[in-house]
């Protein structure tokens, strides 16, 4: 009951930015190959569309993390969240109750990525040897999506000041630690950090890589 | 005495500006008590504490017997809270911000709240940033008798609402209190409002509460003296020596808490002679409570 009524009012002040970024994620395949709908395949112009459209798959997934986990808590920060910290509930369950109808938000992008890709995936021919991958994309579209919401939920919801904290600290490391690290002939602890975080497993590394949806 | 509101020497301070220091306060249950200040007195964040919104730095606060913040969830789900400002979510029609409250409260009385509901005459579709103060006010009010609360904190309730508005709202919350026993705990500046509703009273000044006495103590006992020929020192007094004005050759003006008519016959004991005993109204006692409180110790008497 609960958790309903907070998807609802979630989805009632999220559902036109969501509406927009569905769209928008939504097109990402059809755009590429839009031509191919028309007439006969033109398989390498297709496919470097499509892996320049690749591109546009995890920025468009930090776009949907953002959207949804920003938007999540604005309408507390309007009235300084005390309705929130009224609640009758525990805290950290009002935030998980809140997380998980975000879940739900992130994931109807997802969902019509899957569809479109669904779609240039029935329509365009593909020679022998190649195949199309919508489950995979989507899937992956989704994790990144989720990925990125998450990150983004943790910062909305946390203390100004511990977020404030964070992003100094990060900053510190990217502008002061290399000319330290060259210094002390040791290895740039930014560069390890992100390769830490980039590379697999790291939190990041599903943002990273290729996004084909077709491949051999 | 069962409590529904306890704080033992609450102390919180934020900056430099402004501290509740040594608070103390004890709600019984099944009153209505009014919390009296001046603006900028700490009611507000008094209450923020109670309600687990602010962390204090030292004291204990009990709601409903459960220990704040400990216990913050189960003393909120007996507690209706009305806050100094609207805060509910803007983006939602009445009817959903309605629904979504209902959700979080088992004990929601839905025939209750639709009979405010037609009584406060709201629009079910107009959205919450449409509605016009007094309208906010009703549909707060709404929300928090709605979930059947066995305390309801409202922070300045009424403040900017237009007499009738006015009026509605304090009838609903008379009747409801009829009606269910609950405990109210009304913090307001405007001292005539409370004087008609309360039982109880506790009077806070610059984040101390000044005092704490039922309603009709408070009423009762606050008395304007007209004294003559009164002694320069005082020793002992059987009443509590408020303030203390010259008022023409001899005589004096007193304001005195505590005040029993047999206390005359100690005014022949010191030779001085009683004229006059004058009954002050909640808002003058108020007044002249928060004038002694600010004296430096010692001045009046």
């Amino acid at each position: 009951m609960m958790f309903r009524a907070i998807l609802y009012v979630q989805w009632k002040w999220l559902r036109w930015p969501l509406l927009a970024v569905t769209l928008a994620v939504a097109a990402i395949p059809l755009v590429a190959a839009r031509s191919d709908f028309t007439g006969g395949t033109m398989l390498v112009p297709l496919l470097n569309r499509l892996e320049s459209a690749g591109i546009l798959y995890p920025i468009a997934a930090i776009i949907v993390g953002w959207v949804v986990a920003a938007g999540l808590w604005y309408p507390d920060r309007q009235g300084r969240r005390v309705y929130a910290m009224a609640m009758p509930v525990p805290r950290w369950q009002f935030v998980l109750l809140r997380y998980q109808a975000g879940l739900v938000l992130v994931l109807v992008p997802a969902l019509a990525l899957l569809l479109a890709t669904i779609l240039v995936a029935v329509t365009v021919q593909l020679p022998p040897g190649l195949h199309a991958y919508p489950g995979s994309v989507s899937l992956r579209f989704a994790l990144a999506s989720v990925v990125a919401y998450s990150m983004i939920f943790a910062m909305a919801a946390a203390d100004s000041t511990v977020v404030a904290g964070v992003v100094a600290a990060l900053v510190i490391l990217m502008l002061v630690a290399p000319g330290v690290a060259e210094i002390a002939g040791a290895r740039d602890p930014a560069e390890t950090l992100l390769s830490l975080l980039f590379s697999p497993p790291g939190p990041f590394a599903i943002f990273a890589g290729r996004w084909m949806l077709f491949d051999v | 005495m069962d409590a529904a509101i306890t704080v033992r020497d609450l102390a919180y301070r934020v900056g430099k500006g402004f501290e509740i220091r040594d608070l103390s306060l004890t709600v019984p249950r099944g009153a209505v008590y009014g919390f009296l200040g001046p603006n900028g007195a700490g009611k507000t964040t008094t209450i923020r504490l109670l309600l687990g919104l602010l962390r204090a730095q030292a004291g204990q606060v009990t709601v409903l017997g459960h220990a704040v913040p400990r216990e913050v969830a189960r003393a909120l789900a007996g507690t209706g809270y009305v806050p100094e400002r609207p805060h509910l979510y803007q983006g939602l029609t009445v009817a959903e911000s309605i629904a979504y409250h209902r959700a979080f409260y088992p004990r929601w009385d839905q025939r209750w709240a639709d009979e405010l509901f037609r009584r406060f005459a709201l629009a079910a579709d107009r959205s919450l940033a449409r509605l016009s103060k007094g309208e906010m006010g009703k549909l707060m009010i709404l929300q928090a008798l709605g979930q059947c609360p066995e305390l309801l904190v409202l922070d300045e309730p009424t403040d900017g609402l237009d007499p009738v508005v006015r009026r509605e709202v304090l009838t609903a919350l008379l009747d409801f209190v009829a009606e269910r026993n609950a405990t109210v705990f009304i913090s307001s500046h405007l001292v005539h409002e409370l004087e008609r509703i309360c039982d109880w009273v506790g009077v806070m000044d610059h984040g101390r509460v000044v005092a704490e006495l039922p309603m009709q103590s408070f009423k009762n006992g606050i008395k304007r003296l007209r004294v003559q020929k009164a002694p320069a020192r005082l020793g002992d007094t059987p009443f509590v020596l408020l303030a203390r004005e010259p008022d023409g050759p001899l005589a004096e003006t007193w304001v005195v808490r505590g005040w029993q008519a047999p206390m005359t016959q100690w005014f022949e004991g010191v030779g001085a002679t009683l004229r006059d005993v004058i009954d002050l109204d909640l808002e003058e006692g108020f007044v002249e409570m928060l004038r002694t409180s600010r004296q430096p110790a010692g001045e009046v008497a």
